[in-house]
């Protein structure tokens, strides 16, 4: 079984891969997740408990573009654009 | 010369006026103050003056809080950032004043102090604030035992009817169930992790008055399985004095022709009844719901954008619908996995079921097809037939 | 680094205690309702209870002093409770008779007229509009606000065939859901976003506004060396998501955005199935502050329905009886080739009969 720290890790790093390429979505996330480490080494469940950890940690954020998507923190947006 | 002249004139007049609302306010508070002041320049250049852009909440949570900034930041500052925060409301928007006025205290303190009673889903929506404001709103209302409703790909906050608590019609409680829900999905609400949205409407008979079938991915509707309830000195009273006529606006308005009327008796073949409600609605004095009584479940409304405007359609023609509603959860399980796994990216889950067929979705959530979730069957003879007989 | 743990997933307060005693009391137990009269109504329970409710407009934008407004009402007739109704209406309920005209009194006081039942035309339901939406084609409020003030007598009575529900949506995305309403007034975009190719790419991601396109209509290009998009016009649906994503795109359009009228939708079950509404007007301007071409038009519709309806008729229910022909000729309202549907499975809605009235 992969440690929830693995999962974490990999995580992270998949939505740092994707920053400022992809708006990526928590079931593809979730299905590349399990892909990387297989069935028997990661559930769906792993990955959300995972991804919750890094959002309640801050390291990682929700954004919202025409639907939800898993980010990077980032400075509030376009106020004053 | 009022700085507002266009808006001004929707002060008078008979109908409840939104923008004396907002002056009342803006003599206390200074966004109220620019929020007239882009709302003029609004109805002066036809057009609106926000923009979404940016992403903010509160800690851990996806869902309850909407971004909002004007583009005219230098000219109207005390709105440039205006967000809202969706709460979650009671079951079937019952209040005490105390729980009302603990609200406005809140609101009053760290926001516009302008609401919507309510929001499209259902939500207490408070609206504007600025984003410092969020995390001491949501501390305060969760120390005071309210929480969030959703936004986003998540399940949205659930509402229903106001059933059993003012309503002879209800054909299960809507209100309980609503509540249920709510909690039960309390994480589904807010970290969203759907293809897209998600809604659950309930209503407690066919008159649909959440309009659950037009609104909500998931319509639970009651209905009952057996014998309208026919109180006959009732129907009688309403014949007496012409009241209602009853041939002609009772049973000649019945959509299947399960009535009859012969001056003096009120005869229901009920097998062919498909409780439409109109009877019941014309006399509910004399008729009522069977006692057999249950939900029917429908899936997949939504509004036009992408793929067009659907209705709810037939999944589960009748469901016991009572604490804990085990077997409602788990069909619910086995729909989300399936929509999880197959959904497309912003699909809704009608859309889906339109993609990939309703034959196919049907027999993927485990449930057998019958003839009440079709309107009627394809006139076209393109079958993908999944058994054929090959030669040995 | 994690903050501090605060209460999380509470839901929200438990109904029981937002329910006046007689309602706990009698909940479940209800037997038949009667319509007092407009705005009121009494629900007797098997105990023989009965309660009464008078349902009064409201904004639905409303201030916190509003709100305190209506609890000083309820606490002096109600016993401190009250609700809204799905249609944006407030609801104040007594177990006492003598209680009733006391609060139509003091509502009419405060500018909330009684209304909204049976046969009547109730709340429009609607959107954010211009007060506080970035996709809007139109207000939503002061829509609501123009319309409702011409139509007030049929909110304040019971004289029309059947119910007859109206919605303002602001645009195509139908926060309101409008598709199934009797009378539906809906905000259009009819142009594409305008590109500001000067400041797309300083303000916008490149790859998220292209994804944000539902239809794949937003490419990018190099303009004068400068990253920015194109939009291929013929996909574009006009729903303002890459304007959601992208600042530098506007959708709003002042010299085209307007108004549409659509009619004949239903999500009651009664008698019909429930229904879609369909196009009446394709487009009126925005006139604001008070829209006269939408709320005559609306008017329009709702006087020669009341006229030509037979009792317990809805909208729909009606021109079904009559056929399409017939509700432009008795409305005087113009038929286009846009009322011709070109969508997925427009067939479906030619004539394939040869069924038609001279």
């Amino acid at each position: 079984m992969a440690s929830l720290e693995e999962i974490k890790d990999y995580l992270f790093h998949k939505v740092e891969s994707y920053a400022g390429k992809k708006q990526v979505k928590v079931p593809h996330l979730t299905q590349e997740i399990i892909e990387h480490f297989g069935e028997a080494e990661c559930s769906k469940k792993d990955v959300k408990e995972a991804l919750k950890e890094l959002i309640d940690e801050e390291k990682l954020v929700y954004g919202y573009y025409g639907g939800t998507t898993i980010e990077l923190p980032h400075v509030e947006g376009s106020a004053n654009a | 010369m009022s700085d507002t002249p266009m808006i001004d004139q929707l002060e008078t007049g008979p109908w409840p006026s939104f923008i004396k609302d907002i002056k009342r306010m803006a003599e206390k508070n200074a966004m109220c103050k620019d929020l007239l002041g882009l709302l003029e320049m609004s109805y002066k250049d036809k057009k609106t003056h926000w923009k979404h852009g940016g992403i903010v909440g509160v800690r851990g949570y996806g869902g309850g809080i909407i971004g909002r900034y004007s583009d005219s930041p230098e000219k109207f500052p005390n709105v440039s950032h205006f967000h809202t925060v969706r709460v979650n409301q009671p079951s079937a928007w019952f209040y005490n004043t105390g729980a009302l006025r603990y609200l406005c205290d809140l609101w009053e303190k760290h926001g516009s102090g302008l609401t919507n009673l309510h929001g499209s889903t259902g939500d207490f929506v408070m609206l504007g604030t600025t984003t410092d404001q969020l995390e001491p709103i949501f501390t305060d209302l969760s120390e005071h035992g309210w929480d969030l409703g959703g936004s986003g790909s998540d399940v949205r906050t659930p509402s229903c009817c106001n059933g059993m608590a003012r309503c002879e019609f209800a054909c299960y409680d809507t209100m309980n169930l609503c509540y249920d829900l709510t909690n039960e999905y309390q994480d589904e609400l807010h970290r969203p992790a759907f293809p897209y949205k998600f809604k659950f409407k309930m209503s407690g008979c066919p008159n649909d008055c959440v309009a659950s079938i037009a609104r909500s991915d998931c319509s639970i509707i009651g209905t009952w399985r057996d014998d309208i309830q026919q109180d006959d000195a009732a129907v009688a009273e309403y014949a007496k004095g012409g009241k209602v006529d009853i041939a002609n606006d009772v049973v000649g308005k019945c959509p299947t022709g399960c009535m009859s009327w012969n001056g003096s008796k009120l005869s229901i073949d009920n097998k062919n009844c498909n409780r439409c409600m109109h009877c019941i609605n014309v006399m509910p004095k004399a008729l009522r719901p069977g006692k057999d009584k249950g939900a029917m479940i429908l899936l997949g409304a939504k509004a036009p954008i992408v793929q067009g405007a659907l209705l709810s359609s037939v999944l589960v023609p009748f469901i016991k619908m009572e604490p804990p509603y085990e077997e409602f959860k788990d069909l619910i399980r086995r729909i989300w996995e399936f929509w999880d796994e197959h959904g497309e990216n912003r699909e809704r889950i009608g859309e889906m079921i339109v993609r990939i067929g309703k034959g196919n979705f049907v027999e993927e959530v485990g449930l057998e097809p019958v003839p009440a979730m079709i309107k009627e069957p394809r006139s076209n003879p393109y079958i993908f037939y999944e058994e054929y007989f090959d030669e040995e | 680094m994690a903050a501090p743990k605060r209460k999380t997933d509470i839901g929200p307060p438990h109904y029981e205690q937002m329910l006046h005693p007689m309602v706990k009391k009698n909940y479940g137990k209800w037997k038949y309702h009667e319509k007092v009269k407009p705005g009121v109504l009494m629900h007797v329970s098997e105990t023989g209870d009965k309660l009464y409710t008078v349902r009064a407009a409201s904004s639905r934008l409303v201030s916190i002093d509003k709100i305190r407004d209506f609890c000083n009402l309820a606490d002096k007739y109600c016993d401190g409770y009250l609700r809204f109704t799905s249609r944006n209406n407030v609801e104040f309920m007594t177990d006492k008779e003598a209680n009733v005209q006391p609060i139509i009194d003091e509502l009419a006081k405060m500018g909330h007229p009684v209304g909204g039942t049976g046969n009547s035309i109730s709340n429009i339901v609607h959107t954010q509009g211009w007060v506080h939406c970035h996709s809007s084609a139109t207000d939503a409020s002061g829509v609501v606000k123009a319309t409702m003030d011409e139509l007030i007598d049929y909110f304040t009575s019971m004289t029309l065939p059947a119910h007859l529900r109206i919605a303002v949506a602001c645009c195509l995305n139908m926060c309101g859901a409008v598709h199934c309403s009797d009378i539906a007034i809906l905000g259009i975009h009819r142009t594409p976003p305008t590109i500001d190719n000067d400041k797309l790419a300083n303000m916008c991601e490149i790859p998220s506004t292209v994804a944000s396109c539902p239809k794949a209509a937003i490419r990018p290009k190099v303009i004068a060396g400068k990253k920015t998009v194109e939009v291929v016009e013929d996909l574009c649906m006009y729903c303002g998501n890459c304007y959601t994503v992208c600042p530098a795109m506007p959708i709003a359009n002042p010299l085209n955005d307007g108004i549409s009228i659509w009619v004949g939708g239903k999500v009651s079950n009664s008698r019909t199935a429930p229904m879609f509404s369909k196009l009446a007007i394709p487009y009126l301007p925005n006139n604001p502050p008070r829209w006269p071409e939408v709320t005559s038009a609306v008017k329009n519709i709702v006087e020669t329905y009341a006229k030509d309806a037979k009792k317990y008729e809805r909208v729909g229910e009606w021109i079904g009886r009559i056929g399409w022909q017939k509700f432009f000729e008795k409305t005087g309202l113009e038929f286009t080739k846009y009322h011709i549907d070109d969508y997925t499975l427009a067939s479906s809605t030619y004539n394939s009969s040869t069924h038609v009235k001279f």
